[in-house]
């Protein structure tokens, strides 16, 4: 075992491999408080990657609702109860990592879920945490609650499946940090899917490998973003790349979101694979399942978030998720527009703080006709 | 990413606690060597043809595989048998151990029954019976019985598994339900959705007409496929017993695939994988090089 850097644990651990982070590191925002969980992204995601026979269980994209959403069934929770306990001291996890908690005979610790665990892709759908006291309902605030998930590979820095391949199948790409199982060489061990703690590994039983979310590379290499952020309704997701641990730049939006104001916080970071996708946290959900979930990050993230309608730098930057297929390494905030940047520095999206508002007359006089459910 | 340099790590040569069953064959004494029998063809239609009831039967015990990551923890099969014959053209390999289960499918959490046979090809005191190593590759061939399956009874498909399925479509897919991989996939288009496949992966042939595949290592992980395959194969179980035989050619063109002339000596080291027991990969049961005497 090497002793690696991890700044989402706040200390170093133990990884099977050297450290090695990408020249720049793919990564994703994803607002949970904007998520309506209508699948687009889920269906999108199937409709170009994984239609095939032999995948239908396999969704490299799904939306579950928590805290009784799960695909595979229980896959956190089967995983938090094998870790155990861990705490955290202000910004260092105390716990052990699925790298460090590994059996002798293993190098993660995971578990490989079984058949029908992937029987039941939105099993738990909408189902809130407890019951509505009687008449909660109908006078305003409850305390039931709920809230969706969206989960891709996280392409994380030091990814669980690369670590458990006897084969040296997984590869991690220098160019951008994506996560790819070589398809010519991967034997269907199936390791990878045991040891990956998000359950983001599919197997295949007609072309007998495994197959996992492959960022979208070939959209990537021509400068855009991936299939399930162009397509997201919600403007929920905004995908760029991280800087290295101490380069961040204030421009960068995904620096700016996740590493400045750190407003969006990783998935379950205790399980210290340095997860890549980062969630605002829903701002409704009790702190404790929260601190559980994205780590001791959530009361600032919170505060940051709700910062946003008078911080017109936040604001910008939240602004930009879902308004332009192209990736931004760049954005600035001017008074009225968030303005984004490509890879050549060009402007390719400017988006106004106040969506124009236009008042139509309910009688159009030009066709002589009233309007009757117009927008 | 680089990987570290794996520490060699010594072997342990107990053999680690097993379930105590049947041995498969009777009459075998923990061996040192193989004796190879001479025949004028080496049967493989019945592998219980008359022919091996002569042929000496070695007892290779078996151990947990406890030196690279997949670890066995424990082994579930605490001895294989082993006989051989050779006709002019064929080293004949006949293994029987015992298995509660014929596992010959895979799925997430379904893996299957197995047994591979590794030869040194170049020097044989310093080959690591591991996988071999750069300097010192070894040959393997590997049997399996999902693919004795696809071989008896073809390709396992999604209605195989769950009769009442039913998928909306597939894209580029020809003729209607069930859509038959066999024959609704044809065109290139509709590979699209089976990347392995497409790419090449010899895991991932959906025809298969041997249930053995030739393989050359070089270190751990570095398993490849030979681009001839040359040895054949077949597998039976029956009654908590399999048996299989492994034709091996004596003598190819095929510089990765070692020879076994008249007289020869070769090594010949063994793994096993109980598929329901959840072997795969390196949890499997191994023994190092045993002595392979040519007649």
């Amino acid at each position: 075992m090497s002793k690696v850097g991890n700044w989402q644990l706040g200390r170093e651990m133990e990884f099977p491999y050297e450290g090695a982070r990408p020249a720049r590191q793919i990564a994703y925002v994803f607002d949970t408080n904007k998520c309506i969980a209508c699948q687009t992204c889920s269906i999108a995601c199937k409709t170009t990657w994984t239609s095939g026979k032999g995948q239908e269980h396999v969704f490299y994209n799904n939306v579950e609702s928590k805290p009784y959403g799960f695909f595979p069934h229980g896959w956190d929770v089967h995983l938090l109860e094998k870790l155990g306990t861990g705490r955290w001291s202000g910004g260092t996890y105390e716990g052990k990592t699925v790298f460090e908690a590994a059996a002798p005979n293993e190098r993660v610790l995971g578990y490989a879920p079984d058949e029908a665990d992937y029987a039941s892709p939105n099993l738990g759908e909408d189902v809130i945490a407890g019951t509505i006291e009687r008449g909660a309902f109908f006078q305003g605030i409850h305390r039931a609650w709920m809230f969706y998930l969206a989960r891709i590979c996280n392409h994380c820095t030091y990814p669980a499946c690369l670590a458990a391949c006897p084969r040296k199948a997984i590869y991690k790409r220098p160019e951008d940090g994506i996560v790819l199982i070589d398809q010519s060489r991967c034997r269907g061990y199936r390791e990878c899917l045991k040891a990956c703690p998000y359950k983001k590994v599919f197997y295949n039983a007609i072309t007998r490998v495994s197959e996992k979310c492959i960022g979208c590379y070939p959209l990537i290499e021509r400068g855009e973003q991936p299939q399930c952020v162009q397509t997201c309704i919600g403007k929920i997701r905004l995908q760029g790349f991280l800087s290295p641990p101490g380069s961040e730049r204030a421009d960068n939006p995904l620096d700016y979101l996740v590493r400045i104001r750190k407003v969006a916080l990783p998935l379950y970071p205790q399980f210290g694979t340095e997860p890549n996708v980062y969630y605002v946290p829903p701002l409704h959900v009790p702190r404790d399942f929260l601190a559980q979930a994205f780590g001791p990050g959530v009361e600032e993230a919170a505060a940051a978030y709700r910062s946003a309608p008078t911080d017109r730098e936040l604001l910008g930057a939240l602004l930009l998720f879902g308004n332009t297929p192209r990736i931004l390494h760049r954005f600035r905030a001017e008074a009225e527009e968030a303005i984004g940047y490509d890879a050549e520095d060009r402007e390719v999206v400017r988006v106004p703080y106040t969506e124009p508002f236009f008042a139509r007359e309910f009688f159009d006089r030009k066709n002589d006709v009233y309007r009757h459910n117009v927008t | 990413m680089k990987p570290k340099v794996l520490l060699a790590i010594p072997i342990a040569v107990a053999v680690v606690a097993c379930e105590s069953r049947p041995p498969a064959t009777s009459g075998g004494s923990a061996a040192t060597s193989i004796r190879v029998s001479r025949v004028a063809e080496v049967p493989l239609d019945d592998v219980d043809a008359a022919a091996w009831r002569s042929a000496a039967t070695a007892e290779i015990p078996l151990m947990a595989q406890g030196v690279a990551y997949p670890m066995l923890d424990r082994a579930s099969v605490a001895k294989l048998a082993v006989q051989a014959m050779a006709d002019a053209r064929w080293l004949g390999i006949r293994l029987q151990w015992s298995d509660p289960a014929r596992d010959d499918d895979t799925q997430v959490d379904r893996y299957t029954d197995g047994v591979a046979v590794e030869v040194p090809l170049r020097d044989v005191p310093a080959a690591n019976p591991m996988m071999g190593s750069k300097d010192n590759p070894v040959y393997l061939a590997h049997w399996k019985a999902v693919w004795q399956h696809d071989v008896e009874e073809g390709h396992r498909d999604v209605q195989d598994r769950y009769p009442g399925f039913w998928a909306d479509h597939y894209p580029f897919a020809s003729g209607g339900e069930p859509f038959p991989v066999s024959e609704a996939f044809q065109t290139s288009d509709a590979r699209r959705y089976f990347p392995a496949t497409t790419a090449g992966n010899p895991v991932s042939k959906l025809e298969r007409r041997w249930p053995v595949e030739e393989l050359h290592a070089e270190g751990f992980g570095s398993l490849a496929d030979h681009r001839f395959q040359d040895a054949r194969a077949r597998g039976r179980w029956r009654d908590g017993v399999w048996t299989v035989v492994l034709l091996l050619p004596r003598a190819v063109a095929d510089p990765a695939n070692p020879s076994f002339p008249d007289g020869a000596k070769r090594q010949m080291a063994f793994a096993l994988w109980e598929g329901g027991a959840g072997n795969v990969a390196g949890r499997k049961h191994w023994h190092p090089f045993v002595e392979v005497g040519l007649p």
